[in-house]
């Protein structure tokens, strides 16, 4: 992940997706540790969304939106 | 599809376990005949945009593949030109059906298998998928068959990453006190 990159992905909360596989597709996904996507995780559950990747271009940030959505999760993307 | 509606019962089980070579999988022929008609549902929708019938709530109106499309793979940007725009560039990826096709083989194939690392995204991609084809994303839904999804998934994921299970219970306490589904909140007293 890019900090200051404009391209974002977001994963937003749901009621079909448990926790726990939140907590793994974000490791094999997005490539987060394990302490790092279970942060996250609790966050999409707690604030409703959370940020899971930052990109320079929008064909990468798409990518992972594709990948997530593919495994079920309701993923967007933005441009800061 | 002619095949019968198929439900869990309670005698039935799904098992998996983690072993050198991957993970173990081990379910009765019930739930392996559910799942393999489920997913082969989820294939003719990915497939043909054929919608499964709806088994309850007859006074509903049937859900059109424009609607299920639209929950499965909801959009990817606010502006809805934009979303639709890339609902359709990434049609392709997004309605493969090389997963699905794949874990409703080894269903069909015995109640008994051994995942590696390829196999166990196919399934995360089949259970996610699935799910969403029968029912909403938003609204608990406590059928017999959405449970069990979240039990077989739930199940692959702890015996793929053992050591998510010793982090379990700060998990379940930090978000809600013992529920492990994403939206389910604690009753407020």
């Amino acid at each position: 992940m890019i900090p200051d990159a404009p391209w974002r992905v977001s994963v937003h909360d749901d009621d079909v997706n448990t926790i726990v596989a939140i907590w793994y597709l974000l490791q094999t996904l997005c490539g987060l540790d394990s302490p790092q996507a279970q942060q996250t995780a609790l966050d999409i559950h707690q604030r409703g969304q959370a940020e899971v990747g930052a990109f320079g271009d929008r064909a990468t940030a798409e990518a992972l939106v594709v990948s997530l959505q593919r495994h079920g999760l309701h993923a967007t993307a933005g441009n800061a | 599809m002619d095949e019968p509606v198929r439900e869990v019962a309670f005698d039935d089980y799904f098992d998996a376990l983690p072993v050198v070579e991957g993970i173990l999988v081990r379910m009765s022929d019930n739930v392996a005949a559910t799942l393999a008609h489920h997913v082969g549902e989820l294939i003719q929708f990915l497939e043909h945009d054929e919608v499964p019938p709806k088994r309850t709530g007859f006074l509903r109106r049937r859900l059109s593949a424009e609607d299920v499309l639209r929950r499965m793979f909801p959009d990817a940007y606010r502006d809805r030109a934009t979303a639709d725009d890339f609902r359709t560039r990434h049609a392709s990826l997004l309605r493969d059906s090389t997963a699905p096709r794949r874990v409703r083989a080894q269903c069909l194939g015995g109640r008994s298998f051994l995942l590696d690392h390829q196999d166990m995204d196919d399934w995360m991609i089949a259970l996610g998928l699935v799910r969403l084809m029968l029912h909403p994303r938003h609204g608990v839904d406590r059928s017999m068959t959405n449970v069990w999804f979240w039990h077989m998934q739930d199940s692959l994921v702890l015996a793929s990453n053992p050591h998510m299970v010793d982090n379990m219970a700060d998990l379940v306490h930090s978000a809600f006190g013992g529920h492990l589904h994403s939206g389910r909140r604690p009753p407020k007293r």
